[in-house]
């Protein structure tokens, strides 16, 4: 099997933990410091379902006034990441708008998406709850929902890997059976 | 007051009153006056015209979503006919008929106006969605006349308040102003006024230029992307496949020695770029906005009050950069743009951009490349390493200004001979929008049953509703203060003082014109003899003046100690007055400079509406034709929609005829070509075509039409499959850097395949053919 390239977005409010997550997850490193993104690009190559993939991963500005470059990161992307911080409401409530523009820059309801809760480590801190995230997915039309900690690495590889599985069956791998029809006398 | 009262401390003055007007210049006084009347007309003009602006771009925005949900049915054609209504609203004007109502709305602004902690309390309670309405209707008409010291004053002194609300709330250094809130919203609208797109312009139009206008610079860095374009490159200039293996992982792209040649150079370059950058944003120190520099200086003391002694310089230059790179500068290089700096970007700037943008942002966070992050930023160091102290150096000194009261007094002169009197340009709509948020959070925000808000509320009676697009505009509305007395003994001594001094220059003024008319034995020296005439002469607005300076300096002694008595009071103003205002040659070159550089701002709004009015005709043309589908052909409705989308999107407009309602009789080919001949050449990457098969099976390429390829599979001179190529799409792939063609059997290399098409169907030598 080839190596398929999957170009995956993450996208969310300042602060609530992009740049960690996919650290955590290309280099499985925890960054402490804060140190606002314009825009990082990574690669990383995993094996999901026993196929290899080659993931670039476009970590964005969550800085509003960046917001600008948005449209132009949404039409090259296959896949999103939204994220807020489950200590922050603000960050939580940015989220519908920004999944409205998704839908409208890609044209299409149909979008590989996972919803993300960061910062769970911060139990005590929490403003958002288990349910709201959860509630909150039903409206973006049944998509996945997890909560992570890019500190104590919950759910990191997840969220990436349910992206990856995702795309996959939206574009399948090779012919799938009707298409195959048209050349059928062929084989 | 008593007039009693008012004689002795006439008596008091002395009769060297008019020693400060003597020391006028008159004919110098007047050039400045006039300078002054024109740079206040400007200015005036400036801040309409980026009100309407900022409006209209977002009415723009707007319009574009919703054309977008008409697009996929989401919404109906009336829904947006309606949001694309009077959208212009500078030309609409109409007055509140009823008298009280005026009033008691002139009241009520007047209040939020000068009481800041109203408004700085409401922009943490408001919800999401009605910020940005909040933020426009504060810093465009609220405190709208950008130029005005006292309304910038009073603007700044809101940010103040919520400035140190953040503060409070703060747990740690990291956090702080990081996250997008109410304040940094506010900031960053702040710096959208005239005065901080000026210094953008100043500071950036010129190193912008070094990269966006170059066509064919390439800044990129990222050996992934190099290695791929380099064999995309490779690929369609000579129609062979790249030795090169393909999704290798980027350290070993960063090995190879090509990709290494390529990046070398572009190191040098970003560096030289970036010191560019830099060098002009610290040579323009000086024409930062006060503003902003104040902001900064309110963070660097906040802090420092905060956390020290655990502070370091570098943390506070983090925080300073934060505000003053992250939030104002690089925005305005990465999308110049959104800021009216540069008219068109090339494709390729935008993303050379975003390398100087990175650069300045670590300079400024003190974060060295690489690590965990980005590996291959890491040369760039040199320049981080370099230009640090620099940077930090720029960040201290931008934090050098005057404390407000202070400032205030360094352009006084604009302020003199204008009347007191405020008025503001205010939509019906911001009324009630205010005026309900205001309902809303009453409780919050003014807990006490006498508070001045709930008893103008109480008068005022429930918010309006909002009104519809057609019915909304403008109102020339005059600010009231209603609780004059109260007022002044609650605000800042520092103040009061100066708002002393300068009511009293402006009195004096006006006296010694009627000085210059009576004989010398009648000419006034005393507080006393000044109320007569402005009694005689019926001058209300000289009388009000007069009593209000008399009540200013009473309290200035008595509560503030500021002075002995009314004598030394009045010496102290003079002695400020005469410091302050009479370098009449520095002021005048400082005015004409002034002039010129506001000119050039008013010049640049101007020709961003002309451009956002144009936009709008897009608009409105494109709706017009909606709606002209809608109303001739139902049943191709949605056909005609898609088309009128893509005319929109390619931004060519109405005339578009679309080239399958006219074949040309253009048909080029068919050009065959073998399997396995494309298999050879790399064409073919992947295939389920059972290998005995293969070398029966042909391709035959047509063009119908320029740009549109059909591609029909031959199996023993049967036609099987048919598959449609289009180059727009095909180069759409390569730009973001797909390599691979998927069919349903076969998968082609996208890089190759435009070489063919090209080579076949444009420049018309067939390759393959050539071969035979
Ligand atoms: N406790 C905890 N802190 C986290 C977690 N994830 C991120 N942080 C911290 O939150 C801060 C911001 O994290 P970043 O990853 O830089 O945030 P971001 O979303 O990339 O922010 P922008 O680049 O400005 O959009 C950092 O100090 C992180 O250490 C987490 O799961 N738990
Ligand atoms: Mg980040």
């Amino acid at each position: 099997m080839p190596l398929r390239e999957f170009k995956i977005v993450v996208l969310g409010s300042g602060g609530v933990g992009k740049s960690a997550l996919t650290v955590q997850f290309v280099q499985g490193i925890f960054v402490e410091k804060y140190d606002p993104t314009i825009e990082d690009s990574y690669r990383k190559q995993v094996e999901v379902d026993g196929n290899q993939c080659m993931l670039e991963i476009l970590d964005t500005a969550g800085t509003e006034q960046f917001t600008a470059m948005r449209d132009l990161y949404m039409k090259n992307g296959q896949g999103f990441v939204l994220v807020y911080s489950i200590i922050s409401n603000s960050t939580f409530n940015e989220l519908p708008d920004l999944r409205e523009q998704i839908l409208r820059v890609k044209d299409c309801e149909d979008v590989p998406m996972v919803l993300v809760g960061n910062k769970c480590d911060l139990n005590d801190q929490r403003v958002i709850g288990t349910e709201q995230g959860a509630e909150l997915s039903r409206k973006f039309g049944g998509c996945a929902f997890l909560e992570a900690s890019a500190k104590n690495k919950v759910n990191v590889e997840q969220i990436f890997y349910d992206l990856i599985r995702q795309i996959n069956r939206k574009n399948p791998v090779g012919p799938s059976k009707k298409e195959k029809k048209s050349v059928c006398m062929l084989l | 007051m008593s007039s009693s009262n008012l004689s002795n401390q006439g008596a008091a003055m002395g009769s060297d009153l008019f020693d400060v007007i003597t020391q006028q210049d008159q004919v110098k006084g007047d050039v400045l006056a006039k300078n002054q009347k024109l740079l206040f007309d400007l200015k005036r003009e400036i801040s309409l015209s980026s009100k309407n602006n900022f409006t209209l771009d977002r009415d723009v925005k707007i319009i574009d979503k919703k054309i977008a949900l008409l697009v996929k049915n989401r919404i109906s054609l009336e829904d947006v006919l309606q949001s694309g209504e009077a959208l212009d609203l500078n030309s609409k004007t109409t007055t509140i008929k009823d008298k009280s109502k005026r009033e008691f709305y002139g009241q009520l602004f007047y209040l939020l106006q000068n009481n800041t902690h109203y408004i700085a309390q409401l922009a943490k309670l408001v919800k999401v969605g009605e910020i940005d309405n909040l933020l426009q209707c504060v810093m465009f008409t609220l405190y709208g006349n950008q130029y005005e010291e006292k309304e910038e004053h009073l603007l700044l002194s809101m940010f103040q308040k919520v400035l140190q609300e953040e503060f409070k709330e703060a747990t740690s250094i990291g956090s702080l102003l990081r996250a997008n809130t109410a304040l940094t919203r506010m900031m960053t609208t702040y710096t959208r006024r005239g005065p901080g797109q000026q210094y953008l312009k100043q500071s950036l139009i010129k190193p912008l230029q070094n990269i966006t206008n170059e066509r064919d610079m390439n800044l990129e860095v990222n050996p992934s992307t190099v290695y791929e374009a380099y064999i995309n490159d490779y690929e369609t200039k000579t129609g062979k496949p790249s030795p090169l293996k393909r999704k290798v992982s980027p350290e070993e792209c960063a090995q190879n020695p090509q990709v290494k040649e390529i990046i070398a150079p572009r190191i040098e370059k970003l560096i030289s770029l970036g010191d560019a950058f830099l060098d002009s944003i610290i040579g323009s120190l000086d024409s930062v906005p006060y503003g902003i520099r104040w902001i900064c200086k309110q963070i660097k003391e906040l802090v420092e009050k905060k956390f020290a002694p655990n502070v370091t310089q570098s943390q506070t230059c983090g925080l300073i950069g934060g505000f003053f790179l992250l939030r104002y500068i690089n925005p305005a290089i990465v999308t110049p743009t959104a800021f009216m700096l540069v008219e068109n970007i090339l494709p390729n700037s935008k993303k050379n951009l975003t390398y100087p943008a990175k650069m300045l942002q670590n300079l400024a966070n003190n974060v060295m490349f690489g690590g965990v992050k980005e590996f291959f930023m890491e040369p760039l160091n040199v320049f981080l390493n370099k230009n640090r102290d620099r940077l930090n150096d720029f960040l201290e000194k931008l934090t050098k200004v005057e404390n407000l009261d202070e400032n205030l007094n360094m352009d006084q002169y604009v302020a003199l001979g204008k009347s007191t009197e405020t008025n503001i340009t205010i939509t019906l709509n911001e009324m009630y929008f205010v005026h309900s948020l205001l309902e809303q959070h009453i409780n919050v925000l003014a807990p006490n049953p006498d508070d001045p808000l709930r008893l103008i509320l109480s008068d005022l009676g429930p918010a309006a509703p909002q009104l519809s697009r057609a019915e909304n505009a403008n109102v020339e509305l005059k600010l009231i203060n209603r609780f004059a007395d109260q007022q002044a003994e609650s605000s800042n001594p520092d103040q009061i003082y100066t708002e002393t001094k300068h009511l009293l220059f402006n009195v004096l003024r006006e006296m010694a014109t009627y000085n210059k008319q009576v004989p010398q034995s009648q000419q006034i020296t005393s507080f006393a003899a000044m109320f007569q005439v402005a009694a005689n002469a019926k001058n209300l607005e000289l009388q009000d003046n007069l009593k209000k300076i008399v009540v200013n300096m009473k309290i200035l002694i008595q509560k503030h100690n500021y002075a002995h008595n009314d004598q030394d009071m009045i010496g102290k103003m003079k002695k400020d007055l005469v410091n302050e205002f009479f370098n009449f040659d520095a002021h005048i070159q400082k005015s004409n400079s002034d002039l010129e550089k506001l000119k050039q701002v008013l010049a640049a709004i101007q020709e961003h509406n002309v451009f956002l009015q144009q936009q709008i005709k897009v608009y409105e043309e494109y709706l017009n034709n909606v709606k002209a589908s809608y109303d001739t052909a139902d049943s191709s409705k949605k056909k005609d929609k898609k088309k009128d989308k893509k005319d929109k999107d390619s931004k060519t407009t109405t005339t578009t005829t679309s080239g399958s309602s006219s074949p040309k009789s253009s048909k080029k080919g068919p050009f065959k070509f073998a399997y396995s001949q494309l298999e050879k050449d790399g064409m073919i990457i992947e295939s389920e075509v059972p290998n005995d098969k293969r070398s029966m099976i042909f391709f035959n390429f047509t063009s119908e039409q320029p740009g549109i390829f059909d591609v029909v599979l031959m199996y023993r001179n049967v036609s099987v499959t048919e598959i449609r190529l289009q180059l727009d799409e095909l180069l759409e792939m390569q730009s973001v850097g797909k390599v691979e063609y998927e069919t349903d059997f076969i998968k082609l290399n996208v890089n190759l395949l435009i070489f063919l098409l090209n080579k076949t169907f444009v420049t018309g030598d067939n390759p393959v053919d050539k071969k035979k």
